[in-house]
């Protein structure tokens, strides 16, 4: 009887703390990943949010890929993947024309007007582009549950 | 700050834990519990394989911070040709019901 309930304070203690560790795990996790967050300039948060897409595109890949996964699911993940890429290529494409504007203004061949109106522009796509990359990964997600 | 290996670490011990509190002095308590560690084990181990890549995407644009410096346009190609992969099985799949490139990597 008394090693019974040495057995029962072990698995207790050993369940406790798995839930510490487990929760651990995933906090850290959360605060590690936050590329754009992490980002300065805006030519650098439109790159880690086009990073962030990417990875997304390629995680519902491998789920488009998957037998076990649902039909409808894979339906979902690839209309949800086709429509974000068609905002987020626009805001690649104004972040390397800003990024050309930027080199000839620092080389002194353009006036900074133009660089004023294409990070405007940028601004714009990057924003949209938010949305659509955040829309992905929770699809993706929700399918991985 | 690495955390490729803690969820195997937590994955193991959920393992373990689970074969711990299997033992019929914890009766159907303990049954409950070990079902329950042994799903929560499977979860972390298959894990969101994005979150190596995000602290991978993480580590370059504090990289890219730290030097002051924007993304170049080798970097912008070298996404786009992974997006265009990726892309190409969503567009495979929508049009025939069969994944462009089945069986190689997105």
């Amino acid at each position: 009887m008394r090693m019974h309930d040495s057995s029962r304070g072990v698995g207790l203690f050993f369940a406790v703390m798995t839930a510490i560790t487990v929760l651990t795990v995933f906090f850290l996790q959360g605060c590690a990943v936050n590329p754009v967050q992490q980002a300065e300039t805006l030519e650098q948060k439109a790159y880690a949010t086009y990073g962030t897409f990417v990875i997304f595109q390629e995680r519902g890949a491998a789920l488009v890929k998957d037998p076990a996964v649902p039909e409808s699911a894979k339906r979902a993940i690839s209309q949800a993947a086709v429509e974000a890429k068609m905002v987020v290529d626009p805001m690649v494409e104004t972040a390397q024309l800003a990024a050309d504007i930027r080199e000839a203004v620092e080389a002194g061949t353009t006036d900074g007007e133009k660089l004023l109106i294409v990070n405007y522009n940028l601004a714009d796509w990057l924003g949209k582009a938010t949305t659509e990359v955040n829309e992905l990964a929770a699809a993706v997600k929700e399918i991985r549950k | 700050m690495s955390t490729v290996p803690m969820p195997l670490v937590a994955a193991m011990l959920l393992r373990t834990v689970a074969v711990v509190a299997k033992d019929p002095g914890l009766g159907y308590r303990g049954e409950a519990l070990s079902r329950i560690l042994e799903i929560g084990a499977a979860l972390v181990e298959q894990g969101d394989g994005a979150v190596d890549a995000l602290n991978a995407l993480n580590s370059e644009i504090a990289s890219m911070v730290e030097d002051g410096r924007n993304p170049g346009k080798a970097e912008w190609l070298a996404l786009k040709e992974r997006s265009e992969k990726a892309d190409a099985v969503f567009r495979g799949y929508l049009a025939s019901g069969e994944p462009a490139g089945s069986g190689t990597d997105a």
